[in-house]
Formats: structure tokens, sequence, C-alpha cells
């Protein structure tokens, strides 16, 4: 998506440097996951927004290739949690121990304490260590033992999970989903992109061989800039057109709540901002909606779409100018 | 605001020097010539010294300013109190205000003043054409305040000067639209007293009109005059135009060349006694402001306005003259009987004749007193010498010392005073109490108002005897020499023919009368009893005037409120016309086959229609900067700035799309 837009007002959001370094990292994350280009875009904007991913779809579809090709790009301290069904929160947050030489407990550090967590297969812990993730996730902090640790900045979860009727899962319930900013699913690849798959080399060495694109510093400067991308009067018009549709949907039991609302206008913004624009458009809004929306409305009982029908259905009925 | 006041820039300055001028010419129609010359001249100077990027003026010279302008004022009035030395004191004092305007405050203040010696020269003149005449000041003086404005200096300046003021102008009226539903309520809710609250010190002489002396060739005048005297509106049909005699002074007194007005006192109280016969006649009339106490009413009215005296000659008169467009009401009996018994003293008075002046007409008197046998014959031998051997002309030879005899046995031609002198003289020479009425026979029946017209033209004197047993007679000598001059008015008795009067002009002068009427109706005569006719339909009989000026503050506030609600929503509001521009934009596109879906934004639809190619090249390289610009519009601001709403939206008009062939 690369348009040229004269004369508008909005400044160009981002110095070139910085702006070449965002479409390296992303051109290198869609070298490794191959015909994924909006997911790997909404997962670069569910960064720059500030948000965290969940990924759900089958296994084996890529879903710890891309998780694994974002931790390389981005240089970003990286851990990976194996979600098991005994992972117990301290397996995860960290523990307190005692130590002789010091006589006092020592907090060691889980694998929570990263920049980049990739928490595979959240969905087959129990709903106790499930809990522990999301409550870090929703405030930057854990506590332990009396104690409140600080999670390092940026701080960015990358979940993946299968889809819920699969055996041996525990669904995230609809209130810990919210605290994802995006969910995305993946999808089989299609034909070309999966032939080429087939060819190359194996990812695992792809990945292997990523060189990080972008430092603390600069994703930290690209999230400060996706803030000031500027969102007009009309465009808030729109967002509150949808959010309205989907409470008064009548296959919706459950609409968006404000903060789903604040949540598409942050990764609106950071679309915007992946385009190179210093505003948003509804085409950001409209990218990111199926993205942001799908996993927070609930259906109506009796309505048999599905969530991502749903939210399809409010992009198609909302009309925008 | 803190600091020093901005100097003005050219632009600026020739705005509020534009305001000044209206204001000052405004006043031109009543001023002394003198006086409006030398204003004119001092903008002029203003705005040339301003030109050359002159320095402030030393003080000496606004002394002699004010010194010269003291003169001329004293000399052309011998006062500055009253109306008009009081607007030529304003407008002096404006114009000189604009040679030491040179900061955006000196300029407020003179604006300010212009608005009010603006508003002063309605009271000169509250026509419908002059009050338009003044609203093109006022659209002046408000351009020139927005003008004033911080943001309108930085506006880019356009090429031509004409279409540079436009904006301004335009700005200034939207203003004036704006306030005008303000304007309708204070109009309508403003309480108002049945009689002004205060009044300018009349200038008498000032208008021409009936006046109560008559010399000759005053009425002349007034024959020439087209003007309009007063408007009728009869409550049932009109009375037949012979009857049409609107009574006015009565004239008794003669010294030989003028005939003089005569207090007769009050007419006795029971005026119904006094008069007697048919139905009586119910008419309203608006009179022009003629600045004199006279009011008219057909012969002879019974029912009187209020402060208003009927004299014993059944002539009305009003305690103040009128100086203003003023409206009453009155009833008549066109069969009338008054003053069967004669008093000593008015028997003499309408007897008396100036001793040593037109002795053969009064030799004629008294001849026809010896040789016939009754009054009656007597008038009819007058007037069968009128019919005999007179002609009706407006331009009537010189008469000398002896002007009725003169007139009798010398030249024989002549108007109606001449008629009314002479008949008069004759009369009491042959003894029989006689006297001139003034005043105006006709008027012309506008059809499209269903009004009486009553000009100056229609000036009118004819003469009254008195009958034993049978009171006061109305006689009409020039009716004798030339009926049409009761028939159809002067103006037809002089020029013969009536196709005169036909033609598309007439129809045109009608509508433009029944405006003015409406004007004078509706809004000049506006007052309190008008007022609560208004609000009777409401269901209020009867109002306070604090419970109008509740009505007042509570309709003004509401649209105060309003007007803050529309400002606060207006920065939203601007899309709307953002909005339609696109909506024509797409809507031209989905006549050449390229529809936009409800739910596709601009990006999207713009990338469609380049892939698609439905367009010329020309074509479609404007669309899509078209659909740039609107992006930028509309998304890359936080609101849309109107100027380029205005230019998308006319570039848009100007699309013409051509499919690719």
């Amino acid at each position: 998506m690369s348009v040229s837009l004269a004369t508008t007002a909005a400044a160009p959001p981002l110095d070139s440097g910085l702006h070449r370094a965002l479409d390296d990292a992303v051109a290198q994350v869609n070298g490794v996951v191959l015909g994924k280009a909006a997911q790997v875009q909404l997962a670069f904007a569910c960064f720059l927004a500030g948000g965290h991913l969940l990924i759900e779809d089958l296994p084996g579809v890529g879903k710890t290739t891309l998780a694994h090709a974002l931790a390389a790009t981005l240089d970003l301290s990286f851990s990976r949690i194996q979600f098991t069904a005994d992972l117990l929160p301290s397996d995860i947050i960290g523990v307190g121990i005692y130590e002789r030489g010091d006589g006092a407990f020592k907090f060691h550090p889980g694998p929570l304490f990263a920049q980049l967590v990739l928490a595979d297969e959240i969905n087959r812990a129990t709903p106790k260590a499930q809990s522990a993730l999301l409550e870090a996730m929703a405030e930057h902090q854990v506590t332990a033992d009396g104690t409140t640790h600080a999670l390092p900045e940026p701080f960015f979860v990358v979940a993946t999970q299968n889809p819920l009727d699969l055996a041996g899962t525990f669904a995230l319930p609809d209130s810990q989903l919210d605290r994802f900013m995006l969910r995305i699913g993946l999808d089989y690849p299609d034909r070309d992109a999966e032939r080429a798959l087939l060819t190359a080399s194996d990812r695992r060495e792809l990945i292997a061989r990523l060189v990080p694109r972008l430092d603390t510093t600069q994703a930290v400067e690209l999230r400060a800039a996706a803030t000031r991308v500027l969102v007009s009067a009309a465009l808030i018009d729109y967002v509150q057109a949808l959010l309205g549709a989907s409470r008064s949907h009548a296959q919706i039991r459950v609409g968006l709540s404000p903060r789903a609302g604040l949540a598409l206008l942050q990764a609106a913004r950071a679309h915007a901002l992946l385009d190179g624009r210093g505003y948003c458009l509804p085409e950001d809004v409209q990218a990111v909606f199926a993205a942001i929306a799908a996993h927070r409305l609930i259906p109506a009982a009796a309505s048999g779409a599905t969530r991502e029908d749903l939210a399809r259905r409010l992009l198609e009925q909302v009309a925008v100018r | 605001m803190s600091g020093p006041s901005p100097i003005l820039t050219m632009r600026q300055f020739s705005w509020v020097g534009a305001a000044v001028l209206a204001a000052v010419l405004a006043h031109a129609p009543h001023l002394p010539a003198i006086i409006t010359a030398l204003a004119l001249a001092l903008v002029a100077a203003s705005w040339l010294h301003r030109r050359r990027g002159g320095s402030a003026l030393p003080g000496w010279i606004k002394l002699v300013l004010i010194a010269v302008f003291a003169l001329v004022l004293i000399v052309q009035y011998r006062s500055v109190i009253g109306r008009e030395p009081g607007s030529a004191l304003a407008c002096a004092m404006l114009a000189s205000k604009l040679l030491e305007t040179r900061t955006r405050r000196d300029a407020l203040a003179a604006i300010c003043f212009a608005s009010f010696t603006l508003m002063s020269a309605l009271l000169f003149d509250t026509s419908l054409a002059f009050t338009l005449a003044t609203f093109a000041g006022v659209v002046l003086l408000l351009a020139a305040l927005r003008e004033l404005e911080p943001q309108a200096v930085t506006a880019p300046k356009p090429a031509s000067s004409l279409r540079a003021c436009w904006p301004t102008l335009r700005a200034s009226l939207i203003s004036l639209a704006i306030a005008a539903p303000l304007a309708l309520c204070g109009f309508l809710f403003i309480p108002r007293l049945d009689s002004p609250l205060w009044r300018t010190p009349a200038d008498a002489g000032a208008r021409t009109g009936i006046s109560d002396t008559m010399s000759p060739g005053s009425v002349q005048n007034l024959l020439l005059d087209d003007s309009a005297a007063f408007r009728v509106d009869f409550d049932g049909t009109p009375p037949p135009r012979a009857q049409l005699y609107w009574r006015g002074p009565v004239l008794t007194d003669f010294d030989g060349e003028t005939w003089r007005r005569r207090e007769t006192g009050i007419a006795p109280p029971d005026a119904r006694e006094a008069t007697a016969g048919s139905a009586a006649i119910g008419y309203a009339i608006t009179l022009e402001a003629s600045d004199k106490p006279w009011l008219f009413a057909l012969d002879v009215p019974v029912d009187i306005p209020a402060e208003t005296q009927r004299g014993r000659d059944m002539s009305l008169v009003r305690r103040r003259p009128v100086t203003e467009l003023f409206r009453y009401r009155a009833r008549s009996l066109p069969d009338y009987r008054f003053d069967r018994d004669l008093s000593a003293d008015l028997r003499a008075a309408t007897l008396a004749l100036p001793g040593g002046f037109n002795p053969r007409s009064v030799e004629q008197g008294r001849s026809w007193r010896r040789e016939l046998p009754d009054d009656d014959a007597i008038v009819r031998a007058a007037l069968d010498l009128f019919h005999d051997a007179f002609f009706y002309t407006l331009s009537p030879p010189p008469l000398g010392r002896d002007s009725v005899d003169d007139f009798l046995f010398g030249t024989k031609r002549g108007f109606c005073e001449h008629f009314a002198a002479a008949f008069v003289v004759l009369m009491r020479g042959a003894g029989i109490p006689a006297r001139v009425v003034t005043g105006y026979q006709g008027g012309y029946f506008n059809p499209v108002g269903d009004y009486l017209l009553v000009r100056q033209s229609d000036a009118h004197a004819w003469a009254e005897v008195w009958r034993a047993g049978r009171g006061w007679m109305r006689v009409d000598p020039t009716a004798a020499v030339s009926p049409t001059r009761v028939e159809f008015g002067a103006q037809a008795a002089t020029l013969g023919e009536r196709t005169w009067y036909r033609g598309w002009w007439l129809a045109t002068r009608n509508r433009i009368d029944l405006v003015n009427h409406a004007w004078n109706n509706l809004v000049v005569q506006f007052n309190g009893q008008r007022q609560r006719a208004l609000l009777r339909p409401l269901g209020i009989d009867h109002i306070e005037p604090d419970t109008l000026l509740w009505l007042l503050i509570g309709a003004s506030g509401l649209m105060l409120v309003a007007a803050t609600l529309w400002a606060m929503r207006t920065s939203r509001r601007r899309a709307a016309p953002l909005d339609a521009a696109y909506d024509a934009l797409c809507g031209k596109l989905a006549r050449v086959g390229a529809p936009r879906s409800d739910n596709e934004g601009p990006l999207t639809y713009a990338r469609r229609l380049r892939v698609a190619q439905p367009l010329s090249q020309r074509c479609a390289s404007e669309v899509q900067r078209l659909f740039a610009d609107y992006v930028g519009l509309r998304y890359a601001r936080a609101f849309p700035p109107m100027e380029g709403i205005v230019e998308f939206a006319r570039r848009v008009r100007r699309l013409r799309l051509e499919t690719r062939s």
C-alpha cells in the first residue's frame, strides 16, 4: 500500500531512516512467513500500538514461526513459555528463593521478564496459569511474595492458541481475550506461498539467520510516533458508527466496549504509520477492525454466525465516505 | 487587549472610509450642500493623505477644522440644537474623525460613531427606499468591522480589487442575515408606546403641504408636487369621487392679498346633533409627515382621532405638528348640517372685506343682491359667470394689487384658489357669509392595494357659503369652470386628455405606491396598538409592557442559545458541504459505471478506479488528484478548512468525465 497523497496537512510522521528501518523489518518477517503480508502488518501494528497479539489457528500453519521471526527482527530480549496443563503461575512469573548467604528470600524472575514474550499454546494451560500471564499483560508488572516487580519496556506478548474445538484446551474467558489488542488467524498458505515454503530451506534455519532490524530505542520511538498519528473528526465519526453498529446489531449479544474503541483507534494509527502516513484513513480502521473486533464480539445465541462473520458484516454495513 | 493597537493597513482604512462615506451620504438629502461638500472633501482628503503614507496630523490643523465647521454650522443654523444642526454636526465630526484614524482602536471608534450617524438619518426619512439605502450603509459598516478582524488581515488578497471586496461584503451580509431574527424579535416585542417617547424639534416649513394661509400661487406649487399627501383605507366602498373633499384648514380672514385661518374655538361637543343625514363613512388615513398640525377628513368629520381638536369650522387640528408618518381613524357624514345659527362675530368675520381692495368685484356682488331675488340665485349667477367665461389653467397670468378684480374682469384664467377666492369675495359683496376651505380633492384609487392615494397635486381650495336654516354649504366654483378637475384631478383638467394617465408606468407606479403604503402601515406605524393586535390571535388580550419585555428577553435568549449551539456545532457541520461535494464526485463516477460501495473508503475506491481504468487518461489523473485532495481535507486534518472545501467543490462541479472509448 503506497499511494501518494498530495496536499495533506499532517506532517510525515517519521524521518526517512526510521521509516526505512521499519519497512526493512516488515519485509524481513514477510521473507520468512510467506504469503501473510496482511497478518504480518497487523502483527507490527499491534506492536507499534503497544498491544499484545494473539495468533489463533491450527497447529502447523506458522504461528510460532511468525512469533519467532518477529522476535528475531525486533532487537528485543526474548523468552518463550510453552504453556502446558501442569504449568504453574510461578513458572511464568518467577519465585522467591531463600538465599542462605543473605539470610533472605531473593526473587528469581521467571521467563515473563523479557521484552518480547512468546506464550505458546496458551489455551493448553489451566486458567490459573493463564490469568497470571494475562494480569502481567494488563499491568506491565508482577507481584510475587508481596513485592511488585516492573516488567521491561517495551513489553510485547505474542500468544498462540489452537482453535477451541481441539481436545485438551482451556478456552480463554471473554474477559481475558480483551487483554489482547489484536487476534489474528494465519490460515493455510495459498498455493504459491505453500510451494515456496515447501521448496525453500527450513524455517528454523531462516530464523536463525535473521538479523535485528529495529533496536529498543527505535521501537520506543516508533511507538511514540504511532500515538502522534492524526485522527480527524470524520474518522472518529466512522469509529463511533462502527462501535454503535456493533451494539445495536441484531445478531450480536455483546458489542464492542469503549476499550475496544480505543484499541481500534490505536491500532488504526499504527497501521497508518506502517503505511508511512501521518493521519488515519477509514482503510486503516477497516484493515484492523476484524482483528480488533472478532474476539470481543459475543454473537447472539440464535445467530449461528461466527465472530469473524459478524465483524465482516459490521464493516459491510457501516457506510463511510 | 494589551499593547498598542495595531496600525491600520491601507485596505482596512479604505473600508472604514467607505463606511464613513456611507453615513455622511445618508444625510446628504437634508443637509445644506456646503456641509455635505465639506464632509466629503474631508473624507477624500484623509484617504489621499493616508494613501501617500502621511504621518499623523498636527493638532492645529484639527483645531482649524473644528473652527471652520463650527463657523459654518452657526452661520447656517444659528444653533447646534435640533435635528438638522445636530446631524450636520455629527457628519462634520465623523468626517474629521477619519483624519485622525490611524490604529484599529481609532477605526472601531469611527465605525461606532458612523453607526450612530447613519441611524440618525432615519430621523429625517423613514420611507422604504431610504431605509434600504441606509441598509446598504449598515452592510458597509459591518464589512469594515469584519475587515478589522485580525484574521482578515492575513487573508490572501485576490487579484482583482472588486473580487477582493466580495468575501468581506458577503460575510457582512451573512452576519446581518443571522441577526435578522433577533431584529425581528426586537421589532415585535420591544414595548411600544402609542406615541413616541421623544421627538426631534420640528423643522417648520421644511415640507410642502397645505398651510393655514393662501396667497396667490401658494397652492400652485402643490399642484405640481407628485409626492403622496396621505393614503386612505376605506372601511367599505369608497364614496363617489365627487364627494371626496378632504377638508383642511378653513380660511376666513382676508386682507386683500392673503387668506388666513381664524381661530374659531372648539366645535360644540354635541357634534352629532349639529350634523345629520345619511350613514357615516369610516376610514383610516395614513398621513405623511407635514410638519403642520392639520389633519384631513372627508366633509365633515364626526368621529375624530385622539389628541385632536375639531374647530367650529369642522377642521381638525392636532395638538402637535405631524412630524412623522401618522395614522388615524375618522368617520364622516357626507350629508351634513352645521352652524344652523351663525354667531354674530362669525357672521361678521365671514362677511368682512378689506377696505379699498377689489372694488369692482364687491360692486358686482352688491348689484346681484339688488337685482336677484335670493341667495340661491346669487350663487347660481356667480357659478354661471365662471362657467361661461373662465378657463382653468395651472399657469395663470400674474395678477395685480386687486387680485380678484384683475382675475374676474381681466385675465379670467386660473385654478382653484383663484376661483374660490373670487367666489368668496363676490358672496361677501352680496352679503352672503362665505369662506375658503382648503384641503384635497379626489385622490387616486389604487386598485392593486385597494386604497386611495391622495397626492400633494390633489390639493384644492373651494368655498363654503352660509344659508339661513341650512348652515354651511360647500360650493366648488372650480367645478363650474372645469368639471374635469373634480372628476379626474388637477393634472387631467389641465392636460385635457385622460389617456395621458394610461400606460404601463401607471401600473408600475401603483405597485410601488402599494409597497410604500404597506411599509408605512406595517413597519413605520407599528405602535403599541398594532403590537397588541398582533398578539391577540395568540390569545394575549391585554399585555403589560414588562410582559413584553420578558417575551423579548426569552425570545432573544432562545436565539442566543440556538446561535451558541450552532457555533459549537459549526466545526462539525463544516464537513457537510465536503460530504455533498464528495457525494457529487462519486455520483459522477457512478454515472460512468464505476459506483462506490457504501463502505468503501476513498483510498480503496481511488485504487479500484486506477485498476479498473474506466476513464480517459486526462480524466483519470484529475479524479485521482481529487481523491487525494479529498483525503487531505477530510482525514489529514482534524477539521476540514472551509477554503479547501469550497475549492474542492468547485473542481468537482467543473469535472466532466469522459470514459475510455
